[in-house]
Formats: structure tokens, sequence, C-alpha cells
């Protein structure tokens, strides 16, 4: 179960020359209880990566395996159904609503899998709850609400599908500090209380020291680390892997440096508050 | 990143790449034009033009080192088209001397041959490189067959060809041939920024007949602009639509038109808007519709450009008179 | 340089985007306009480069009312980057798009070959000139942008969320050359955020809720009204943040104050 990848790689086809978006990529992902962030300079390939796990790519060399499904299929094998299972949230995703209807938007995805009318309203209904929106706005069209409201929108779409893995592409790019907020508020209340696994892609390093669990770091297409996120920030080769420090570790270090404060990593902001508090009593 | 250009563009430094994009266009026009007014005949005064451009054209494509396949490759969209033609004048004009008859035969052994011939060309030709002459050959094949298997025979007939038809065929053909090579040496040759500015100056004289010649430039230009940029936006919708379930191999009909709604009205509104934010940004950055205005393209017209205008106008002039006399 | 007055404007009857707004803005000073979704910043960003004419009050730029006969020469003195970096990329190259604006403004040739190489070398893209823009970054897209409205001359640049659609790299490129337009060469500049830890690099910050000017000041000044800037869905950086809680807390050694202090003065 989960997601497996076995020696990926994905060449784009160039003018002359294939070159790798990824290569030779290898990692587990269990069905449940996982927060991983998966961080990497722009074009480190990323999306290219995040788009084989739910099949949208096929690999050219090695194996993905999504809940005991191999791909690449063979010829005329059906793999629609996976992108159920896995539901992956692009970036600025409310550039796919287009429904007359808000409602109708977020029952689209259920019925593209076969839930009946009735049985699409319950799911989006439930999904637009999770998300915020509120019963009046379901007769509204998406175009005549706020952009924060759009992309939760969005979101429902893809929550309401009911899949067992969330992959969620900068979900928070282009919001405001409280929008932010809001949405890993969201996605923080799905992975502690359906368990579901999520993955996310994200530049800002804040983010992944406050939710995340596991990292993954992709340089240049290649896979270069895979683990705890506390082991990432303390790693002896952090300068090559070219991220930037999460802010409260980057005060903690320099307030170490500045006035001798014992450095002990804390990742959120209210761990750091009150370590502050403790430590330094006059 | 994307690497899509939008056009057909091969990169080089030849004498027909560095000509002025403004002659070039108006070198093609005044070709298509000459080529068009040479009458159909068996005359000579018609095949030696027309076989002039030809062997002119060839020149022009090794000049411009823009492989010979690659031009060629122009006519694949048509080739059925030119050969339903070629045969059609081949066998159904009846002038001149007969020079060759044909017994064909509908017979049960041809029609079998004639389908087993077309299902093995279509399992075949995505093994075969040159595409053009397999389909020739199997062309030629099917006729062939027609000839040689009369056994069990349904329906003959006669085809006769005469020595007319054969020119004629013969003349069609190199004439749609010289346009598609024409046509390919420009577009390989000419950068899309610079047939823009090309098409927009030679648009120009018809400001005198009050056309918003300025306006249409900047639509063109703008449109060129937003090809590769939409695309790729609709790339990304098509792909945030497949992840809610939009398959387009796995799906009814009836579902396939609300999946197509949800590619279209995305990719509508995605332009709307731009519309809306563009038009801000041009005004705020002084652009008044029909104002006049300076241009960054400067191309200088240079003395090959000069002697190939006037290559073009003999031609075109020699063409004319002969066709006049 | 820049003195609204009593600024109002209605996109309809019940929508009133701002209500009786005074500012002015100093020749040479970066200032930052923030605000929650709907304050009224792109509204009034929009009335300052006379996209949008006000319901009621008034706009001097440089001593020039704003006005529709004024529109020509207001063009010339100040200009602006939008959010999106695609919809406002007009020319079918980089080079094009920066000889844009100039060729709406009648600039010969060859001056225009010389501002645009200029230019672009200033916004670290002369390599990029041949460049279509599905090419290029984000980021680079937003230089390209800046590029042009510099060309045109412009003392004034308003800069529209113009990181908000961008990567931290791109943001961190459009801020380091921010800094240099205005602390090397003088622009005044005007940037409309949500941000506060970009607009706390500059000189002043005007917060706008519901279409009326909330607080104004230095960032030091503004950063201190906690509950109005939490009022208008503004937050604090980090560092900012547990300065404020800390400094709070009497028993807190105040060495960690001030090291807390100078950790926020760097960006």
């Amino acid at each position: 179960m989960g997601i497996q990848f076995q020696d990926v790689s994905y060449a784009y086809k160039g003018f002359k020359v294939n070159y790798d978006a990824i290569g030779h990529i290898s990692f587990d992902i269990k069905a449940q209880d996982e927060f991983i962030a998966i961080v990497g300079h722009t074009g480190s390939g990323k999306s290219t990566l995040v788009q084989h796990m739910n099949a949208l790519l096929l690999p050219t060399k090695g194996r993905v395996v999504i809940f005991d499904h191999v791909l690449p299929p063979k010829k005329n094998e059906k793999i629609n159904y996976l992108r159920q299972k896995v539901g992956l949230v692009f970036q600025f995703p409310e550039y796919q609503l287009f429904e007359e209807t808000i409602l109708k938007d977020i029952m689209f995805g259920p019925k593209n899998f076969k839930s009946s009318e009735h049985e699409a309203m319950e799911k989006a209904k439930r999904a637009a709850q999770k998300v915020g929106i509120d019963e009046s706005l379901y007769e509204q069209s998406p175009f005549r609400i706020s952009g924060g409201q759009m992309r939760r929108v969005a979101v429902a779409g893809i929550l309401a599908m009911e899949p067992d893995i969330l992959v969620l592409d900068e979900p928070t790019r282009g919001l405001d500090p409280q929008g932010r907020k809001d949405l890993m508020a969201i996605f923080q209340e799905i992975y502690e209380k359906e368990h579901k696994t999520i993955i996310m892609i994200t530049h800002d390093m804040d983010l992944v020291a406050q939710y995340a669990k596991r990292v993954m770091v992709l340089d240049n297409g290649t896979l270069v680390y895979d683990g705890p996120k506390e082991r990432l920030f303390e790693h002896p080769r952090f300068e090559e892997f070219h991220l930037d420090m999460p802010t409260p570790l980057k005060i903690l270090k320099h307030l170490e440096k500045e006035i001798g404060l014992p450095y002990k990593p804390h990742y959120d902001y209210p761990s750091l508050l009150q370590y502050l508090k403790e430590v330094h009593h006059e | 990143m994307n690497n899509i250009t939008i056009g057909q563009y091969i990169p080089g430094d030849s004498w027909l790449h560095r000509l002025d994009p403004r002659i070039k266009l108006f070198a093609l026009v005044a070709l298509l034009v000459g080529t068009f007014i040479i009458p159909i005949s068996t005359e000579l005064s018609a095949i030696i033009p027309m076989g002039a451009i030809f062997i002119g054209m060839l020149i022009l494509t090794s000049s411009s080192g823009i492989p010979l396949k690659k031009v060629i490759n122009g006519l694949r969209p048509i080739v059925f088209l030119l050969t339903f033609t070629f045969f059609i004048q081949l066998f159904f004009i009846s002038g001149g001397t007969l020079l060759v008859s044909f017994d064909f035969h509908l017979s049960v052994t041809s029609i079998l041959a004639i389908i087993l011939l077309i299902i093995f060309y279509n399992w075949s030709k995505k093994y075969v490189k040159t595409r053009i002459l397999y389909f020739l050959l199997i062309t030629f094949l099917v006729f062939f067959v027609q000839y040689l298997l009369p056994y069990v025979n349904l329906y003959s007939y006669q085809l006769d060809v005469y020595d007319e038809g054969l020119m004629r065929a013969g003349f069609i053909f190199v004439r749609i041939t010289n346009v598609i090579i024409m046509t390919s040496l420009l577009t390989f040759t000419t950068m899309t920024t610079d047939l823009n500015y090309a098409i927009e100056s030679l648009l120009k004289p018809l400001k005198w007949i009050k056309v918003p010649v300025d306006v249409i430039a900047m639509m063109l230009s703008l449109t060129l602009r937003y090809i590769p940029t939409l695309l790729g936006e609709t790339e990304k919708i098509m792909k945030a639509q497949a992840s809610r379930g939009v398959d387009f191999k796995e799906s009814k009909f009836k579902d396939k038109v609300i999946q197509i709604i949800s590619l279209l009205i995305p990719v509508f509104v995605i332009s709307f808007k731009r519309a809306e934010d563009l038009g801000n940004a041009m005004e705020v950055r002084g652009y008044v519709i029909g104002a006049k205005r300076t241009k960054i393209d400067e191309y200088k017209i240079g003395l090959s450009d000069i002697l190939s205008i006037i290559v073009v106008l003999l031609i075109l002039g020699a063409i004319i008179t002969t066709r006049v006399i | 340089m820049i003195q609204v007055r009593n600024l109002s404007f209605s996109y309809n009857q019940n929508d009133e985007a701002l209500r009786k707004v005074n500012l002015s803005i100093e020749k040479g000073s970066w200032v930052s306009i923030l605000g929650h979704n709907g304050s009224g910043k792109s509204t009034l960003s929009k009335c300052l480069v006379g996209l949008l004419t006000p319901t009621q009050g008034d706009i001097d730029i440089d001593g020039l009312p704003l006005n529709e006969k004024n529109l020509p020469m207001i063009r010339k003195k100040i200009g602006i980057v939008f959010q999106n970096p695609d919809n406002q990329f007009v020319g079918v190259t980089v080079k094009h798009d920066i000889a844009f604006g100039l060729e709406n403004q009648c600039v010969p040739h060859d001056e225009m070959v010389d501002k645009i190489n200029h230019y672009a070398k200033l916004v670290g893209m002369e390599a990029f000139l041949n460049k279509e823009p599905h090419q290029l970054s984000g980021g680079q897209k937003q230089r390209v942008a800046i590029a042009g409205a510099l060309a045109m001359e412009q003392d004034i640049l308003i800069l529209d969320e113009a990181t908000s659609m961008l990567d931290p790299e791109g943001t961190q490129e459009i801020v380091d050359l921010i800094k240099y337009l205005n602390k090397s060469l003088g622009k005044t500049i005007i940037t409309i955020t949500h941000d506060l830890s970009f607009a706390a690099l500059s000189d002043r910050l005007i917060v706008l809720k519901d279409g009326e000017v909330l607080i104004e000041g230095t960032p030091k000044d503004v950063f201190q009204e906690e509950t109005k800037l939490k009022s208008s869905h503004l937050e604090l950086p980090f560092g900012l943040q547990l300065y404020n809680d800390l400094s709070k807390d009497s028993s807190i050694n105040p060495s960690l104050l001030e090291a807390l202090w100078a950790f926020n003065s760097k960006m």
C-alpha cells in the first residue's frame, strides 16, 4: 500500500537531446500518518516528481507503485482510478474552477469517479465544511468570491473525492498570512483526525518546520535527503542543499551567537516563545 | 521552463536567412501569383517557366542549408490529394497520342489483394521512415494487382494514358510541389517575429483605405506573444482536471462534453482576466490606440535584398508577358 | 511629491472602496501600503496612475493635478508594476517589452536601443534581450517590467503586490532591485503588499482598513500597534512578534530583546 518509487527517472524529450527532470529516485511512503514536505530549488524536479504520484506522468525508467498498482502500466490498463486514491492539488488551484455553482464544482471530482448525484452532493458538502465554506455560498458562482475562498473551494474539490493520500503543490503560494494559516490548519486537521498521509511541496521553510515530520530534498533532479526534519536542519552538508533555514532556528542561532543563549531547536512560534521565557530570566 | 518556440524556424546563417523578411514575403507572394498564372498546358511556354521555378526552388533549398528531406516532408499532409489528382489527370485526359492502355480487373483475387495491401500498409507504416515514397509504392501496387490478377473476375475496365494526360499530371504535380517548397522555405528561414514584422509592413498600404493596420499589427503581435503561454496554461488545466478524474481515453461520449467545458471555461476566465490586466498595463505605459508610435524593429534593406526583388520582378514579368502574348 | 486629498472611490452604489483618504508621499522615500484584501490598496494604486477616476477628492503628482488633460504628462512621472508577471508582458521578446513604453512615447530608434541596453543591464537581464517571455521565470519577468518602467524615466514607481506570485528566489531578486532603485538611484517607491517583513524595509508604512487610513508611521511605530494590525489580518513577522511578546514580560533580560531587535533589522 502507499506509494513506492523504485529507481525512477523521467526524461523530457528535448529538441535534440532528452534531459532527465528527475533521476534514480527511490523511496517509500506509507498510506497513513505521514506528513512529508518536498523541498528544493526552483527547477529541481519537485513538480515532475509529484505528478508521478497520481499517474499524471509515467516514469521513463524504473517503477512507481501506487496502492499496489505498478506503473508504467501495460497497454490498455485502466489507471484513472488512481487519481481518486491520490488527490493532487495543483499550484493556484483556483484556476480549475468552472462550474455554475460552488457546490456543483466541488461535486465534479466525485461524479467523475462514478459517485451518484446524491452521493456526490453529500461528499461535496462534507468537503465544503472541512474547508470552511458556508452553506450560504453553495449556490453562488465560484467566480464571485474572493481569491482565498476560491482556493478553498478548489481544495474542497479534491477533498470531496475522498482520496487516501493528499499531494499539495505549494498550496499557500500567493496567499496572505491569514489565508496561509487557515489553509494549513485544514491540512493539519486532516492529518491528525483522519490520519491521511499529506505530501506537500513548498518553498516556505517555516511551514516545513511547523508542520512536516519528514522532509525530502531534491537537488537538480536527485533526492539528496530523505528523513526527519530535525536531522535535516542539523545536517553537516546542509549548505549544499541550497535551502533556507526556518526562522525560529535562525533566531536561535543568532541568539546563540550574540548572547550565548544555549541552542535548542524549536520549530514553531509557541514553543520558541516558551523556551525563551524559561531560559532567559533576569 | 519551456523549450517550445512557435513556428518552424530552423536557425541558420545562409543568405536566405539573412534576407529582409519583407522582401522574402513579397517574393513569396509574387512567385505564388506567377506559379498560378502559368496555364496548364503542354506547350513549352508553360513547361519551361514551371520547370525553371522548380529547379530554382531546389537550388534555393540547397543554398539555405535546410535539409531537402524537411522540405519534402511539407508535402506529407497533401500527399493523398496529390496522388489522387495525378491519377485523375493521368487516366482521364484524352488528347494527343495514346501511349499505353491498361486492362484492370476488379476480381475477387485482386480485391482480396487490395484489402491485404491496405491492412499491411496501415500496420507497417510506422516502421517506415520515407512515408511519402511508401505511400506512392502502395498506391502503385494497388493498381498493379488489378492488372496482374484477373482470376475470378467481376468487372474489367480499361484506362488509357495519353501523352497529354501524362504531361498535365506531371505539370500539376510540379506546381503544387513548387508552392509547398516556396512556403516552407519562407517559414523555415524566417523567425516568427520577423514574419510578423513583414506582414505588418506589407499591410501598410491598406492604411490609405483607412484600414487600422497598426491595431491589427498589435493584435497579431500580442497573439504571437501569448500562444506559448496559453498552451502552457491549457496543459496545466488539463492536468488539474485530470487529477479530478477527467480522462479523455476512458470515458463515454456524453461525459466528453462536460470535460471539454471544464477545460474551456478556465481558459476563457484566465484570458478575460488577462485582457483586463493587459489593457491596464498598456494604458499606463502610454499606449493609445491609433496614436503615432516609433518602432524598435528596424530592418535595413541591403544589396542582396534589392537584387532579389529585381530578379523576382523580372521572373514575374516574364511569366505575365508569355501569358499575354 | 504625491499629495492625496479626501480621496474617495466607489465601484458602484454600495461598494465604497476608498473613503476620504488623505496622505502624502515625499520625493525619494520608500512607502509601503498595507492592508487586508478589500482594504482598498489596489484601488488606491489604480487611482494614483490614473486608471480609475476618483468619485471625490484629488491627487497631485509632483505639483501636477491628476486629471484627463494632464494624463500624458502624469504617465511620464509615475509607473506601476502589477502582480501577475504574465499579464503585463506585452512584447514578443524582452527587448520588445522594454521598448513598448518608449515606442508609445515616440522615442527615436537609436535612443531606444541605448536605453534598452542600459536598463536591461541595470536589472540584470542584458543576457536575455532576445528571450521570449515563456522562457523566463516570474522574477525575471518582473525585472523586465521594472526595466520598462525605468526606461520611461519615471521617478515614481508603484509595485502592486509585485512579489505575491513569486517564489522566495524571485522575491529576493525584486527586493534587492527595489533597495537599489531607492537608495542608489533615489527613485520614489510605493510598495503595496501584505508581507510585513518586506514592508519593514521601507521608510514609512501606511495601513489601510476598509478604505480608510488606519495607522501611519515608521515601521517601528506601526509594529507597536499590534491590536490594530491584527484587526487588519496582518501578521507581524516572526521575530517582531517575538520581540513584542517578550517585551511585555518585565522579567526578560534586555540583552535578549536587543539581540532580537538586531535580528529583525536585517533582511
